[in-house]
């Protein structure tokens, strides 16, 4: 908590104009009617207006505000304390009031000392924000003076919710040798994969003896080899549809989210590629510190109209790097599927030997106008619409792409494991 | 952003009927027990005002309307004056103060900015000191009210002379609350920026 001390510039208030004027119309009224017991009435504002003198005023104020924590997730409660100190308590009071950021909610916090002195703010939606200013109101001399002031307060880093993911799930089929995913291929893992009949040099301590036992000779059991896998999430950010809050950006960033955040604590690789705005990667790693850089490349994910217009560009996805898309890595493309874009995207996946997975994020169709005549064009539009996308939905499945449709509220382990079984028929069942 | 919460709406309406009530209490004080035209038609004038008031939230309008009130009771004196007794001066004056204190919650903006916190009170002075100026200012003006109820042998000197002392108490008053020259500190924008050396930063 910082603490800053700032002149107190007074003006007058309204009462105090109100006053003077009160006091001095009877005292002219008393005069030019020679009226004394007038005076009774002016000696109200008189004796207001004597008791609290421009010097009387305090000319400082100490102010601290704290804003903890500063990097949060959506829904996530944020302390933000104001404390105030005067040299002697010469005020009426202080009024304190902080701009928020959009969606973002503030209730005052529980009185300590009889007094609140701060808001629980919480923010609802991700991205860098910028909280404040505070603007506090110094009212003093029985409410004849109000000094405002205006003080920084700071940003906040609130990263997207991340979607559920019960756990991580992966193809049978892996490339990268160290891992935690139990593979096809046998190796030294924990999972149990097969036997087969015993062979010089194997351990002796992997001998099934109870299918040796059935069949009158020696039997070893077989173990998955445990295997890394690399994910590429491809997002689609050139539009952002739907109410903020549970917008396509939205619902693409959280399922980003959950998506690396359960697939690097497995201690996987995910790798990061955003097309339809500015082209933006992150190369596959590993770690915690993999899991910073997706995040921060998340909240910089804005769509951009002026690329989205362009024309098709081909997404500059043919130009990435050969290191970007690693061979049988599994990409998973995240978009609401409003135009022809992803489509092409998908198509550039295959070709480079890829067996892309689509998750459709688009969970609100477009509202129709209340007239009459407006609705009924409107009406063909959404129809059109519809179909559209149905087309779109019906040619990844022709490439042999799955589409999984996320709403922002199902665990996506379960559609994922099938779209991944779906996307690979190779796999073992 | 939340809906206005409902108490502070109820609280507005209160304000707002506390302007006119206020103004038409002070206006029936000065124009009873005698009722006549000019008192009248400023009293009227002084409650349309104070409608107008509270309904568009205008300070002009507000000004007017404490000014119109105190110009009837001031007619209502300089027709008749024995119409008017001291208690009724002393309640005309405690309420112009309910009248101002009504205008000033009527003139703020209502309850939460768009896009800010409910503003809070983080410390609030103590209320003796509050209340206590204000009630000696109505103890004051019952004080001369009394005095001036006295009879006593009219002379020139001593209405001369408690006019006198009325004029210099409301130029001592006006002067003390001259505008100073500005005080020789950092402003808000230097402090914040830190640009100022020793300004209490910690």
């Amino acid at each position: 908590m910082t603490s800053t001390t700032l002149a107190l510039r007074f003006t007058a208030t309204a009462r105090l104009r109100r006053l003077a004027l009160v006091a001095a119309l009877t005292v002219l009224g008393a005069v030019v009617t020679a009226h004394g017991e007038l005076l009774a009435l002016a000696a109200v504002p008189l004796v207001l207006l004597a008791a609290r003198p421009r010097r009387a005023l305090p000319t400082a104020l100490t102010v601290s505000v704290a804003l903890d924590p500063v990097r949060c997730v959506e829904g996530d409660q944020l302390r933000l304390t104001v404390h105030v100190e005067l040299p002697d308590r010469a005020v009426d009071r202080v009024e304190a009031e902080v701009d928020l950021p959009g969606r973002t909610t503030a209730v005052p916090l529980e009185p300590d000392g009889g007094r609140a002195s701060g808001w629980t703010v919480v923010p609802t939606r991700w991205g860098r924000h910028r909280v404040g200013p505070l603007r506090v109101r110094v009212v003093a001399g029985g409410g004849l003076y109000v000094a405002p002031l205006v003080l920084e307060v700071g940003d906040v880093v609130v990263f997207p919710a991340a979607a559920a993911l019960a756990r991580a799930v992966a193809p049978r089929e892996l490339a990268a040798p160290l891992g935690e995913h139990a593979s096809r291929a046998v190796g030294s893992g924990v999972e149990f994969a097969g036997v087969r009949p015993y062979q010089p040099g194997d351990r002796r301590r992997d001998v099934d003896w109870r299918t040796s036992a059935r069949h009158g000779d020696l039997f070893v059991r077989q173990y998955a080899a445990e295997r890394a896998f690399d994910l590429v999430l491809v997002l689609d950010t050139s539009t952002d549809a739907g109410p903020p809050g549970s917008s396509t950006l939205d619902l693409t960033v959280r399922a980003a989210t959950g998506l690396a955040q359960s697939y690097l604590r497995a201690h996987d690789r995910v790798g990061l590629v955003t097309f339809g705005g500015p082209l933006r990667w992150l190369t596959p790693a590993t770690g915690p510190r993999q899991l910073y850089r997706v995040s921060d490349a998340l909240m910089s994910m804005r769509p951009d109209a002026t690329e989205r217009d362009a024309g098709d560009v081909g997404f500059g996805l043919a130009d990435l790097p050969r290191s970007m898309l690693p061979g049988r890595a599994f990409v998973c493309v995240v978009t609401p599927l409003l135009d022809d874009r992803p489509l092409a995207a998908v198509r550039l996946l295959l070709d480079r030997g890829f067996a892309p997975l689509v998750v459709d994020v688009l969970t609100n169709e477009p509202t129709l106008r209340r007239r009459r005549r407006e609705r009924a064009r409107d009406e063909l539009a959404l129809r059109t619409w519809r179909m559209h996308r149905e087309a779109l939905v019906g040619e990844l499945a022709g490439l042999g792409v799955p589409v999984l449709e996320w709403d922002g509220e199902g665990d996506l382990t379960g559609a994922l494991k099938h779209a991944m079984r779906a996307g690979e028929p190779r796999v073992r069942t | 952003m939340s809906p206005l919460p409902s108490r502070a709406v109820v609280r507005d309406v209160i304000d707002r009927l506390t302007v006119v009530a206020t103004v038409s209490a002070g206006v029936a004080v000065a124009a009873v027990p005698d009722l006549r035209r000019p008192v009248l038609t400023a009293g009227g004038a002084a409650v349309a005002l104070a409608v107008g008031a509270a309904v568009t939230r205008l300070r002009a309008l507000g000004t007017l309307a404490v000014a119109l009130t105190t110009s009837s009771v001031l007619l209502a004196a300089a027709l008749d004056a024995s119409d008017l007794r001291p208690v009724q001066v002393v309640a005309a004056g405690v309420l112009l103060l309910a009248t101002l204190a009504a205008l000033e919650r009527t003139e703020t903006p209502l309850g939460r900015r768009l896009g800010a916190t409910t503003p809070l009170v983080v410390l609030r002075g103590p209320a003796a000191s509050r209340l206590g100026v204000a009630a000696a200012a109505v103890g004051a003006s019952a004080l001369v009210a009394a005095t001036a109820a006295q009879t006593v042998v009219p002379s020139v000197g001593l209405v001369l002379g408690g006019l006198a002392a009325a004029v210099a108490a409301l130029v001592l008053t006006t002067r003390a609350h001259r505008d100073e020259p500005a005080i020789d500190g950092p402003d808000v924008h230097e402090s914040l920026s830190g640009r100022v050396p020793g300004d209490g930063q910690r």
